[in-house]
């Protein structure tokens, strides 16, 4: 799909690219530090204390990790976590988005309002997993999508993108005889593919990274997310916060920089998802869909 | 019923808010408890206003408010337009995989966790070893003590919400601007309109709305301060300036178990935060905007 | 019930014979009888924190089979990370799915939570009980434990226990012997070889990047790593709370506290220590000892032999000791006491429903303090973990141990405060030898043993004032008038009432 292109002084986009290039570089470079302090020995980190390039490569942080012989089954775990969260995520969503983007539903402000209700008040951790367990979901899966299957703030700024969608189109496959449902599917999600990119990264990311919600629900530690070992990881290697009078003789500890390895665990896998995205964010991608 | 396939579509949203929002709120009555989990809502004490009465009574209530207050201001004042911004500018980049690879390199710092961050400032600022510390040591050899400045915790903490989340941020804004019809552009260049009235006449209006619900939503949690950053940043230099609403929960309420005034403490700050949103949201109407509800 | 009681007892007597005479190859409990119900292992349900990487696998764990066969029971444990123990908890009562055993640590323990609880007739009260089991009676032979773990002068759990004397100086003794000097033993002392370290180049690299004492004072920090309870204390202060005047006080209102305060103040502004004290991150508060650029540090012993492995590696000739209990201006001996213990593990009247079933509860802790039990707990099981060489059983997997007892062992089971083995290197030797040593010098908080309410809703707030104010004098940015005023503001706050609470309190059951 080609794009007529010519549009700026020639200073601006040398400029402009000049600007963006020292905006990434400043936040590539902290990046680069954790993925190097990752593969240091970490007596050395301790002496230099900044370095990009180690002496020598040192996988005992990676080791360390992958040692742990439950990491590689709550991987899966978490793929699974995050896939059909985030197919739940969208799914509810959008259903939920689109009727409270026609401008015209009775109550259409009564819901709303509602809806930006719960993102003020909150009831609180022991309520919620009261509720949760009286509906049974503890130590099922259930307990980590349907909680929080709808985000409040995902949900109104959706809602805002279907309401950008020119209602001559609507109006248009309506007189064709289509009802709300296929209305949803054949114009609205296709024409709002960089909103749903968008909160499926959002959703997909908040999955992966959850950790709290699995511990507080599932007994099973066979379910529990990958985040969960990984945390534990990182704690029992800085010493920090760990309550030096409970466990007292540890000896095995993780060394200080597991936790840029793990960091690098967290973010790899969006490295991984983005780009494949990064084709809806591009612009005019809606162009030749929106004739009327 | 005209509309009834649309209502049938909002049922399972309407009962998920039901279920695990309305539901869960009876537990705000826990500020008005003396709640121990152990007896349970049903039989703890009733204890009315009280909790609320030991927060505004607390000498330190004024100072937690304006700090949390002014922090907030900064964070919108400085961070908030940024995502905007620089996502306008990946927006006018001509060379597709160009603009990847800068998208992709500026939303990598939101994965790095805060206490990784905070401690590469630490290795910055430390007063003792600090590589900047060491750089900016004054003339007499004097130290320079940043982090324990009382004048440089708000700077250094927006600065590192900045470096952390405007990448991230432009993400939402980068999806409104995808949706420019790319058409009104062409016609515009045809025109002879430039950059600038190109961005004021067809950009900037076209995500007017996604930039005025943000804002709006931002307001809802306006005196949520980043616990985790402002409680790794904070000491006993910079007391008077870092103690905000939640690190002072983290103390006061949570470590001990004082559920009923941590609850308190958090409906106040979501009171203030109503009244915010419903403010903003007034004022969005007024200049002609939609508004969130 | 007192029969069903009786033939248990009976049974697992049998068992207990059977046992370790006859062994047994696999399966379980073959040596049981069968039917009825004395026979079957008794379930306990348990809920644990984890503190290494992964909890201990539960099944095909061969040393929880062997401590399953010799009580007869069958335990199943829910672990959650340590970090989010407390949050757990709060759930778990809040939706009354209490197990039958919950650990319940330190921090926790004496929180309105669990004090209320206990109040309520939530947990079995042991310490009536405690007679009617030797062994555990034996066991616990620390009373200072004993009182810091009581609620209401009550025990309603069985305690975990820590070594008291937990709290030491640890300095290079490579830099002691290069600069010709004797081990620290006074306040004046410790100045004095903090000088030394940090002016004399004690590691003769011709530069002068060295300090004497690493120092660490924020409130996020345990104040136990700071030094000043026990340098307090040496001088013939209190450690932390204790009584004057028959009135329940805190160290920072005493004339003691302040020549401290006064000491460091000085340290800071010859650069004795690191200048960074009051904004140290805690994960990095061995960063300069470990890069071998700094000489002593106050902390807890246990920390010793395993956080210094970066330095050994930076500095090979590097060599650790540990300060005897220092002496005061009048000979005496001291050492900043720690609680004694880390909590207790509680047993839920919900869960626990008879009193049959506490007695087998309490017998299964009863046999867990048996020599057999606590040896396969340090030791493991010989051809597996250990082997024996010239009649010492020697670790041939240590790591192994670890990972599948450590966080079961230490957390759930009873174990001695300090557990010595055959392979403990020098440095280890050290550490058992100071708590040992220290035991004898101990300085209690009386507030460990005692309850106020005021200091539950907000002693963690106002402490935070103390801290500040300690450390703003410590950099000059107040004087001894401003730290008074500060302490002033403690007592306004609520520190009065605190104070009087503990008064009321240890004249009920502090004194025994």
């Amino acid at each position: 799909m080609s794009r007529t292109r010519r549009s700026n002084s020639l200073l601006f986009e040398i400029g402009n690219r000049v600007f963006l290039f020292l905006i990434a570089a400043a936040c590539l470079l902290p990046f680069l530090y954790v993925a190097a302090a990752s593969v240091t020995p970490p007596e050395e980190l301790l002496v230099k204390r900044i370095v990009l390039i180690p002496s020598r490569v040192d996988l005992a942080a990676y080791r360390y990790i992958l040692s742990t012989k439950i990491i590689l089954q709550s991987l899966g775990v978490s793929v699974y976590i995050t896939a059909l969260g985030t197919l739940i995520n969208i799914a509810m969503t959008a259903v939920m988005a689109y009727p409270l983007s026609r401008r015209n539903l009775r109550g259409r402000r009564q819901l709303l309002w509602m809806v930006v209700f719960t993102m003020l008040f909150n009831g609180g951790m022991i309520p919620t997993y009261l509720v949760v367990s009286s509906l049974h979901l503890l130590n099922t899966f259930w307990s980590l999508w349907l909680p929080t299957a709808i985000s409040a703030f995902n949900l109104i700024l959706m809602r805002n993108f279907f309401q950008e969608i020119p209602d001559e189109l609507v109006e248009a496959v309506k007189m064709d005889g289509a009802n709300d449902w296929q209305v949803l599917l054949r114009i609205i999600l296709p024409l709002s593919l960089p909103a749903v990119a968008t909160f499926s990264l959002f959703y997909a990311v908040g999955h992966w990274n959850s950790f709290f919600n699995a511990i507080l629900y599932i007994r099973d530690t066979a379910k529990w997310p990958i985040q969960v070992w990984l945390r534990q990881i990182v704690l029992l290697s800085s010493g920090g916060f760990a309550d030096a009078t409970a466990i007292s003789e540890a000896e095995y500890i993780p060394s200080q920089n597991t936790q840029y390895a793990v960091i690098l665990f967290a973010t790899v896998p969006v490295l991984m998802i983005y780009p494949f995205l990064q084709k809806y964010f591009a612009k005019g991608v809606l162009v030749g869909s929106v004739k009327g | 019923m005209r509309d009834r396939l649309l209502y049938l579509m909002l049922i399972p949203g309407i009962l998920f808010f039901a279920i695990f929002k309305y539901l869960p709120m009876a537990g705000l009555s826990i500020s008005f408890m003396d709640y121990n989990p152990f007896l349970g809502i049903l039989k703890s004490n009733w204890v009315g206003l009280k909790h609320f009465l030991r927060l505004f009574g607390e000498p330190m209530f004024f100072r937690l408010f304006s700090n949390t207050l002014i922090l907030a201001a900064y964070n919108l004042f400085f961070f908030f337009p940024l995502p905007i911004i620089v996502a306008l500018l990946l927006n006018e980049l001509a060379g597709q995989k160009y603009k990847n690879f800068i998208q992709t390199a500026v939303y990598i710092p939101h994965f790095i966790s805060w206490i990784v961050v905070v401690g590469i400032c630490y290795t910055m600022l430390s007063p003792q070893s600090g590589i900047i510390t060491e750089i900016l040591r004054g003339p007499g050899g004097e130290t320079v003590n940043l982090l324990g400045d009382v004048r440089w915790f708000r700077p250094l903490i927006t600065l590192q919400v900045i470096w952390k989340e405007t990448g991230w941020g432009t993400i939402i804004f980068l999806a409104a601007l995808a949706g420019v019809n790319v058409e009104l552009y062409e016609a515009a260049i045809i025109d002879g309109a430039n950059g600038w009235q190109r961005l004021l006449s067809i950009t900037l209006p076209a995500i007017r709305s996604t930039i005025v619900i943000m804002l709006i939503l931002r307001m809802g949690n306006f005196l949520d301060s980043g616990f985790e950053q402002v409680f790794l940043m904070q000491n006993s230099l910079n007391r008077n300036v870092s103690e905000v609403f939640d690190t002072y929960v983290y103390t006061s309420g949570l470590l001990n178990g004082q559920f009923s005034y941590s609850a308190a403490v958090g409906f106040f700050k979501s009171l203030v935060s109503l009244f915010l949103i419903v403010s903003v949201d007034r004022l969005a109407k007024a200049f002609g905007e939609e508004g969130l509800y | 019930m007192k029969h069903r009681g009786r033939r248990l007892y009976i049974a697992m007597a049998v068992l207990a014979v059977a046992l370790p005479a006859g062994g047994f190859a696999s399966g379980r409990n073959e040596a049981a009888p069968k039917g009825g119900e004395a026979g079957k292992p008794f379930t306990i349900t348990m809920f644990s924190p984890f503190y290494l990487q992964q909890p201990p696998k539960l099944d095909d764990n061969k040393v929880i089979k062997k401590i399953e066969d010799y009580t007869n029971t069958k335990m199943q444990i829910d672990y959650v990370p340590s970090a989010n123990y407390r949050d757990k908890l709060n759930v778990i009562i809040a939706s009354s799915q209490l197990p039958m055993v919950t650990v319940v640590d330190g921090s926790i323990l004496k929180t309105g939570n669990i004090v209320n609880a206990a109040r309520a007739g939530m947990f079995w009260d042991t310490g009536a009980v405690l007679k009617d089991y030797p062994g555990i009676d034996k066991f616990y032979n620390n009373g200072l434990m004993l009182a810091n773990c009581s609620i209401d002068g009550k025990l309603y759990g069985l305690p975990r226990p820590r070594p008291v004397g937990r709290v030491g100086l640890v300095y290079r003794r490579d830099w002691l012997k290069a600069l010709n000097l004797k081990v620290p033993a006074t306040m004046n002392d410790f100045y004095e070889t903090a000088k030394a370290f940090t002016k004399n180049d004690p590691d003769k690299n011709g530069k002068n990047d060295t300090i004497g004492y690493q120092f660490v004072d924020t409130d996020s920090t345990s104040p136990s790593i700071n030094g000043i309870a026990t340098l307090v204390c040496s001088i013939g202060g209190l450690n932390y709370w204790g009584l004057k005047d028959g009135k329940a006080v805190p160290d920072f209102m005493t004339a003691e506290y302040m020549e401290v305060l006064k000491l460091f103040k000085r340290m800071y502004q010859e650069k004795l220590l690191n200048l960074d004290f009051g904004m140290a991150l805690g994960s990095k508060r061995f960063e300069m000892f470990n890069k071998g650029l700094a000489g002593m540090y106050f902390g807890t012993l246990s920390d010793v032999p395993n956080q210094h492995g970066d330095l050994y590696k930076i500095v090979p000739t590097a060599q650790l000791d540990i300060a005897p209990a220092l002496t005061g201006p009048m000979g005496q001996r001291t050492n900043a006491a720690n609680p004694g213990h880390n909590g207790m593990v509680m047993f839920s009247k919900s869960a626990v429903k008879t009193e049959a079933d506490f007695k087998k509860v309490m017998d299964f802790y009863n046999k867990i303090v048996d020599p057999e039990m606590q040896k396969l707990m340090t030791y493991g099981i010989e051809g597996i973990h250990f082997a024996v060489e010239n009649g010492q059983p020697k670790y041939t997997n240590a790591k192994l141990l670890q990972d599948e007892t450590a966080d079961f062992a230490n957390i759930i089971m009873l174990r001695p405060a300090v557990v010595e083995t055959s392979a403990d290197n020098e440095i280890k030797n050290i550490m058992n030898a100071a708590f040992r040593d220290n035991e004898k010098y101990v300085v209690p908080n009386i507030a460990d043993a005692l309850l106020s309410p005021t200091a539950v809703e907000r002693g963690g707030e106002i402490d935070k004032i103390i801290v500040d104010a300690r450390v703003k004098f410590i950099m000059d940015a107040v004087d001894e008038a401003g730290f008074k005023k500060a302490v002033d503001e403690w007592v306004g706050r609520g520190g009065d009432k605190i104070m009087a609470e503990y008064t009321d309190q240890y004249l009920k059951f502090g004194k025994k």
